[in-house]
């Protein structure tokens, strides 16, 4: 846990979620400044007792989750991968209406029997029977776990990856993926198609907080809270 | 905001319980009550280890427990879990080796210690004391009485004597539905949801289902399709790309077949009137409807009116025997009888039933019988203390 007398805002470093936070910030009247593109650390205009970090997106979930920081921006997908049964941290706000996403099943597209998740529990069973085991190649593997046994989708070996989920069937390490979609062209791309109903969660970006806020910065903790809540997005 | 200021207090951990000496001193009185009770029915006792491979546990549930299941990465590499229950650990066990060859094969066991189990939406303590049995024997109406006679015994030892047996038979309403005709795709549909026809919604969720999940006829374009020549020079180029591991026919196949057993809406209606029928019936209807197509349908109902009846002929009260099919407990892994063991506040307890095919699911041969029980002794010491 770090000690610090300010209270310590993590935002994305880069991409949609880096534009999209600081228009968030901007929304909430807080003015998010930075000295250079490549530096990592910022203020906020006016606001002294307030220190910016810019961080991955995808570390941010755990680095509030161990008190590195008070406050942070990130995909809620992201965060309920590591956190969601934390009780270290919590989302303090939701669909913050940008870094939209869907976390997406998709089968090689030559399964012309497999169009739903039900296909998909009896293709595994299939494997079952041939003692082989249906792969899944993701990059998330415990909200896809926690979200496929919600589906009734049990019988399925997940595979972590971090990075070019959509050639694992080629490549062999997995049969099917479930990775994050847009548009799905990527995924089409490579020969592979999204179940009718295979949208295990959607999701935008949040905001979150730790549950281990020093009490030295409890008002800048809580001024932020209200101009977020009255943030015009 | 109380809750968010920082605390530098090392706390229990959130669902953990400690026992001082009063539970922990219940806890193990019971404990030894029953053991001495299941051994002097010649179950022996075995104490399998807390660890153990992974896979042990996500073969016998088929993953379905596997995100309540702590899970780790151990120094070797190697994914391990902490005992989600006991049963695949005594089963391994049982068929290891080394036991078989110092002790023969144990075909009557008996354990107690912790388990684990990750809860989410409840308060429900993650470490759990459990007692319980594992009897491999013959299939039928013997064993399954056995197991629910030392159950039973078992809770009345801890001085619980006011609970009800909800008693259900994942066979029964299976071949039921079978028998009368009704096609694979929508007997698994039913059994998986029964449930929800309890509910004044349940005949629409489920059509909607079926609808989803293109079970009913008229939702797929390929009704065209006669023949499975056809299919096979329709689909020849898609499934000439890469397809993993399976095979082009077994795509057709299933394809085919998925198209054939498209079944209309009014059979999918007739099949859960069907089914919401026999799940109406109380344990009295049961015993009198010997005559009916449910009794004809396998052998499995006449093994479970001869259970019931020793039930009955040994004292236990027909008041406390609620008749339950739609308690299947997880249907990926119990194939007979199902029970659980409740409070009269449907707080349960403990339960059992029949998994005869779970030796073979972690690699053994084996094509005998295999049941058990377990009590959580957790709950029942958190009742006594209330």
């Amino acid at each position: 846990m770090y000690e610090s007398s300010k209270l310590r805002i993590l935002l994305p470093s880069s991409g949609s979620l880096y534009q999209g936070s600081m228009q968030f910030m901007a929304n909430a009247g807080l003015q998010v400044e930075k000295e250079s593109d490549r530096k990592l650390t910022g203020s906020v205009k006016g606001e002294v007792g307030i220190e910016i970090i810019f961080q991955r997106s995808g570390d941010i979930p755990l680095s509030i989750d161990n008190a590195m920081g008070d406050v942070g921006i990130t995909g809620l997908d992201r965060y309920l991968e590591h956190c969601e049964y934390s009780k270290r941290s919590y989302v303090l706000k939701e669909n913050l209406m940008f870094g939209d996403s869907k976390l997406v099943v998709a089968v090689p597209d030559g399964w012309i029997d497999v169009t739903t998740v039900a296909d998909l529990i009896e293709v595994s069973y299939e494997f079952r029977e041939k003692a082989q085991n249906l792969r899944l190649a993701t990059k998330y593997p415990r909200l896809v776990r926690r979200k496929l046994e919600e589906f009734g989708v049990t019988n399925i070996v997940l595979v972590t990856a971090s990075g070019g989920l959509e050639a694992a069937p080629v490549v062999g390490y997995a049969d099917i993926i479930a990775d994050i979609t847009v548009t799905g062209t990527t995924m089409r791309e490579n020969n592979l198609r999204p179940l009718d109903d295979g949208i295990l969660f959607e999701s935008q970006a949040a905001l979150v907080a730790s549950k281990s806020i020093s009490k030295d910065v409890k008002s800048e903790f809580d001024d932020f809270v209200k101009a977020v809540e009255f943030e015009k997005n | 905001m109380k809750d968010n200021v920082k605390n530098d207090r090392v706390e229990r951990l959130f669902n953990f319980n400690d026992l001082g000496p009063t539970d922990i001193n219940l806890l193990r009185s019971l404990e030894e009550k029953c053991l001495n009770s299941l051994k002097n029915s010649e179950f022996q006792l075995v104490d399998p280890p807390a660890i153990e491979s992974s896979d042990l546990f996500f073969r016998k549930s088929l993953g379905s427990t596997s995100s309540s299941t702590y899970t780790f990465m151990d120094f070797a590499n190697q994914q391990i879990s902490l005992r989600p229950d006991f049963t695949a650990s005594v089963i391994r066990l049982i068929f290891s080796d080394e036991i078989k060859s110092k002790f023969g094969f144990l075909n009557k066991t008996c354990y107690s210690g912790p388990v684990f189990r990750y809860t989410v939406a409840n308060s429900d303590p993650i470490q759990i004391y459990q007692v319980g049995a594992e009897y491999l024997s013959d299939k039928g109406s013997d064993a399954d009485t056995e197991v629910l006679r030392q159950a039973i015994n078992c809770l009345s030892l801890t001085g619980i004597s006011d609970y009800s047996l909800s008693l259900g038979h994942v066979g029964i309403l299976r071949h039921a539905l079978i028998n009368e005709g009704y096609n694979s795709s929508i007997v698994e549909l039913v059994m998986s949801n029964l449930e929800s026809l309890e509910g004044d919604e349940g005949f629409s969720y489920l059509v909607k289902k079926a609808n989803l999940l293109k079970l009913l006829k008229g939702t797929n374009e390929p009704q065209a399709i006669a023949t499975f020549d056809d299919l096979g020079k329709k689909y020849a180029s898609r499934i000439s790309s890469d397809i993993g591991l399976r095979e082009k026919q077994d795509i057709l196949n299933r394809y085919y077949s998925k198209i054939s057993n498209q079944v209309s809406e009014g059979d999918l209606l007739d099949c859960l009137n069907f089914t919401q029928n026999i799940l109406g019936f109380s344990l009295k209807d049961f015993l009198n409807n010997q005559n009916s197509n449910l009794s004809k349908s396998s052998e499995d109902y006449g093994e479970f009116v001869i259970v019931i009846q020793n039930l009955l002929s040994e004292g236990i009260n027909e008041e406390n025997i609620d008749l339950d099919f739609t308690l299947t407990r997880n249907l990926a892994y119990y194939n007979g009888i199902v029970f659980d063991l409740k409070t009269r506040n449907s707080l349960i307890l403990g339960g059992g039933g029949r998994y005869d095919d779970l030796p073979q699911r972690l690699g053994y041969v084996f094509d005998e019988g295999c049941s058990g029980f377990a009590l959580n002794l957790s709950r029942i010491i958190e009742l006594m203390s209330n």
